[in-house]
């Protein structure tokens, strides 16, 4: 698989650091992380990754939003999305599938197995 | 040597290495699970919290709001580490806890039930430990798991 890189954008400490080292760790993808939509906004500017993995519930400006801002930035549009919930109803499934996202992963997510679920729903394989 | 014994030679490399990341990922996130524990922690004791002003009738909507977003954050980040049951314990509280839920004297009861198990369950330690014993001497694949402690 091609070395990638990813920005995981996630309010919870430990949920970026398990995602980091799962996709450093297995796959060697590089991985830049934010704890905000606003930061996430920025290093997704400046780092320009092949992917995003976005928390849907952050304070200030949660992951939908987060996502029409990255799709009303002409630099920004062009990268797939992958919302990150641990709303496992539906419902709420089918909500963010609509937002126009390339997917949406449950958390919690297997570490062994994360780098894989994002090149499946990426068509990385 | 040729194409197809190099490869017969390279091939038997290729799980040992995916072996090797697993491993390492494991530890890794073992690690980050040590450094989590007084967040996860706080967390519990705000359930509690809410479980005890629920018993004492004085539950607020804001403490209630809050216990049922710690909730939602132990459901969507233990089982990372392993703690399968203490997401769904976790799950069930966060749905039980939404506003508009019934909140009677038998859903105080379930609710500080749940709580009490959460806690236990998240107590329990981790470690990395071989999925089994290899066959080659070899190392195999870890597991991040619970340690089975028994109860006498």
């Amino acid at each position: 698989m091609a070395l990638k890189h990813i920005l995981v954008i996630d309010d919870e400490d430990d949920i970026r650091e398990v995602a980091q080292v799962s996709l450093e760790m297995m796959v060697n993808w590089g991985v830049v992380t934010a704890r905000s939509g606003q930061e996430g906004l920025a290093k997704a500017e400046a780092e320009q990754p092949d992917a995003i993995l976005l928390d849907v519930m952050m304070p200030d400006m949660d992951g939908p939003t987060t996502f029409q801002q990255l799709q009303q930035t002409p630099m920004l549009c062009h990268i797939p999305v992958i919302l990150m919930t641990a709303k496992v109803q539906a419902s709420d499934q089918r909500r963010f599938a609509n937002l126009g996202v390339k997917g949406v992963i449950a958390k919690p997510f297997d570490p062994l197995t994360l780098a894989a679920r994002v090149a499946e729903t990426l068509g990385w394989n | 040597m040729s194409r197809t014994t190099l490869a017969k030679a390279i091939l038997p490399l290729i799980p040992m290495e995916e072996e090797q990341n697993q491993q390492q990922t494991l530890t890794a996130v073992a690690k980050i699970w040590e450094q989590s524990k007084d967040v996860v922690a706080n967390r519990i004791v705000v359930l509690e919290q809410a479980m005890m002003a629920l018993q004492e009738g004085t539950l607020s909507d804001e403490l209630r709001w809050q216990a049922e977003q710690e909730a939602h954050k132990l459901a969507g980040s233990v089982g990372m580490f392993g703690f399968t049951q203490g997401s769904r314990l976790a799950r069930m509280l966060e749905q039980m806890l939404e506003a508009g839920a019934p909140l009677g004297q038998a859903e105080t009861l379930c609710l500080s039930e749940l709580v009490v198990l959460l806690r236990h369950e998240l107590e329990q330690p981790l470690i990395v430990q071989s999925e089994y014993e290899s066959l080659s001497g070899t190392t195999r694949p870890l597991l991040l798991q619970k340690q089975i402690i028994s109860p006498d």
